[in-house]
């Protein structure tokens, strides 16, 4: 299913998409942006929703994972009482909601997570609700960021791999077009109350996508060959390459924070008096502690064997499942790197230094 | 060679001679950044970068875990502008490391180092890292194709920069000049902190607003503390479980209790050199904390830290006649 969208009708839609389901949109804030409740917005002028909205340049530096994939989670309460432990009713899973202007990277994010934390045997419940609760309408980059390089990762600046809806941008209109049945289900139940706004697309403007998707993908900043790293890094394990990035990290845990596919997590117990939750928060393998062991050892002690240990997790050990890497090269990692580390130049140390043997 | 010649060999020869077991460095980077380098043989001193966009702060390679687990990187050099000696000094001063371990190679005559995100804020055009030099007030820079912009000092350096009275090493064993003695004129230095000033000027229930909403943003990926060279615990409270003083848990409360606490330890300590705030992947404005915790140590106590290697640590010095802060609280 298809339609089109005038740019300057886009409040409209966003008002139309609020009424059926919570609306959360890519805004603009200090921190270089993050996904924000709409309803929470204060925004009335259209140069206010342009200006605010996230929709095309510089992608959210959070980001969509962190609404799907929260930085803490109560998986449920329990109190003290008389000696024994009593668990409280869970809370009501996340109603409907659309996460509009999701980037097709953050998308395919949510595939690698997925395949640690919704499993055939039953996974993450809070993760799954989030997941089942949410839709994910994207739109495509018409011009990627600086560090991109999602198309050596299996990617595309219109991707609509994990997508629901995808949008792309013609200019003075966006095309929708529908990817899951979801979707479809939904941009029909749009097109029901849009009439005046929303229209049918015709061959046309499909086309017209086709060309601005192609040139979007020439724009793709950087470029590296991926493919023969699963052969190599059989072997790279002991390889000296990975102690030159240790003098220059400073093991904070930025670079995992703000990955669409970083999907650690600890658990812990917050007490008060007889009173208490079990959350599920955000833990990075850069940290020293994530390793430590009970007994004093810690298997990972060196910057260069954490750091070893996530690029093994983001193209050796791990994947999205569909045999592409558990990195979609959105480059958000390099760009705000305290320490000026670059995966790409990484990646291509690592295949020169093993390549050739 | 990026470096000049005369520094180049200084820092061979220091190889040669045994001297040091390494050389800690910068190196220019994809991006207008530049990235600490740790050469462990003379021949990797020549990607070595002097460029004012080169601004990481060096020093907690000096101080952090890895380092301890390193120590083979010990007697090292470091190329230290005045405010990183004024920082080495704090370093000494509290046994952080011993003065014979570190070889201080002193930039002097430092025009100050360009904030990235300013430099980004003024020409998002910008790619890769240009030849930038700072000539007088002015930053100039130049791309193969020719001379890009030319830009206010004060506008496009680091915030600890546009306030520097530390432009001279202070503690040196090898002094080089980044400016000619000859084309040398210390550059303005602003009194004038806006950021500051403007929370000073709010009252108790606004500045609690301004914080909350900053402080909501915090992803507690740690970046503030492990950018910075003076959190150098063996046990970090942090990462302290039995009993646990800051949970994981990312909220306001929990984030609040986190970056308190990491300005509650280095009070006495802290010489405002921003790296937390520059290091800071959500852009949160931890220097404003910083600076005005430094400016309060010193209106209360006439203490700065780092200024003498030898000098008394703030908060060990107990005299029964000090009443320089009950005095004040009296008033």
């Amino acid at each position: 299913m298809r339609m089109l969208q005038a740019k300057h009708d886009i409040p409209k839609l966003l008002e139309l998409m609020d009424q059926d389901r919570e609306l959360f949109v890519p805004v603009r804030d200090e921190g270089g942006g993050r996904f924000a409740r709409w309803s929470d917005l204060d925004l009335s002028v259209n140069e206010d929703i342009e200006n605010t909205l996230m929709l095309a340049g510089e992608a959210t530096r959070r980001p969509a994972k962190d609404q799907l994939f929260a930085e803490t989670a109560t998986l449920f309460r329990f109190r003290l009482e008389q000696g024994d432990f009593h668990l409280e009713e869970p809370p009501p899973g996340p109603s409907p909601r659309v996460l509009f202007g999701v980037r097709p990277c953050d998308g395919r994010g949510f595939q690698v997570i997925d395949t640690l934390l919704v499993g055939p045997h039953g996974g993450d419940t809070a993760y799954q609700q989030a997941r089942e609760a949410n839709l994910l309408v994207g739109v495509g980059c018409k011009t990627p960021g600086p560090d991109c390089f999602c198309t050596s990762v299996g990617g595309d600046p219109h991707s609509s791999d994990g997508l629901d809806v995808l949008l792309t941008d013609l200019g003075d209109a966006f095309l929708l077009e529908s990817i899951t049945e979801p979707g479809r289900d939904w941009l029909s139940g749009l097109q029901k109350h849009g009439v005046g706004f929303l229209h049918d697309a015709g061959k046309r403007d499909a086309e017209r996508a086709r060309v601005a998707q192609h040139e979007a993908r020439q724009r793709v900043p950087r470029q590296v060959d991926t493919s023969r790293l699963p052969k190599i890094l059989e072997r790279s394990f002991n390889s000296d390459v990975w102690a030159t990035v240790a003098p220059a990290c400073i093991g904070c845990g930025a670079c995992t924070f703000l990955c669409p596919t970083c999907r650690c997590f600890d658990i812990q117990d917050l007490v008060q008096g007889s009173r208490g939750a079990r959350v599920r928060v955000w833990d990075s393998c850069m940290f020293r502690e994530y390793t430590q062991e009970a007994s004093g050892h810690n298997p990972r002690i060196r910057r260069a064997q954490r750091w070893r240990n996530r690029f093994y997790d983001k193209f050796h050990w791990s994947g999205d499942g569909r045999g592409n890497p558990a990195c979609v090269g959105c480059g958000r990692c390099i760009t705000h790197c305290p320490s000026g580390i670059d995966l790409v130049e990484m990646i291509e140390r690592v295949t020169s230094a093993e390549g050739g043997a | 060679m990026s470096l000049p010649q005369v520094l180049d060999r200084h820092l061979r020869d220091l190889f040669g001679s045994g001297r040091v077991n390494s050389v800690l460095g910068a190196i220019p980077t994809r991006g207008p950044l530049g990235m600490a380098q740790l050469a462990r043989t003379p021949e990797e001193v020549e990607r070595f970068t002097l460029s004012p966009l080169a601004c990481p702060n060096l020093l907690v390679h000096l101080t952090s875990k890895e380092a301890r687990l390193d120590p083979t990187r010990f007697p090292l050099a470091v190329l230290a502008r005045g405010c990183e000696t004024r920082m080495l000094n704090q370093i000494f001063s509290e046994h952080g490391l011993r003065r014979d371990q570190v070889y201080v190679v002193g930039l002097a005559h430092c025009p100050g180092a360009i904030d990235p995100r300013r430099l980004s804020a003024q020409l998002p055009v910008l790619r890769g890292f240009p030849e930038a030099t700072i000539e007088g007030e002015e930053v100039v820079i130049r791309e193969e194709s020719g001379e890009l912009a030319r830009l206010a000092r004060t506008e496009l350096v680091l915030e600890r920069c546009r306030h520097c009275q530390n432009h001279e090493p202070l503690i040196d064993d090898y002094r080089f000049d980044l400016v000619e003695e000859a084309d040398w004129i210390e550059p303005v230095s602003v009194d004038e902190d806006p950021g500051v000033e403007a929370i000073d000027a709010m009252i108790p229930i606004e500045r609690w607003a301004y914080w909350r909403s900053q402080l909501e943003r915090c992803i507690r990926c740690h970046a503030c503390r492990d950018a910075c060279p003076l959190c150098y615990c063996e046990n970090c409270i942090l990462e302290r479980h039995t009993p646990c003083w800051v949970k994981r848990s990312v909220n306001l409360p929990e984030n609040t209790a986190y970056q308190l606490l990491r300005v509650m330890h280095l009070v006495g300590r802290c010489t405002a050199c921003g790296e937390c705030e520059r290091a800071c992947p959500v852009d949160l404005p931890l220097g404003l904390m910083m600076r005005k915790m430094e400016n309060l140590v010193r209106e209360y106590y006439g203490h700065r830290s780092g200024l003498d290697p030898s000098g008394e640590h703030l908060l060990s010095i107990f005299d029964p006649r000090d009443t320089t802060a009950t005095a004040r609280l009296e008033q």
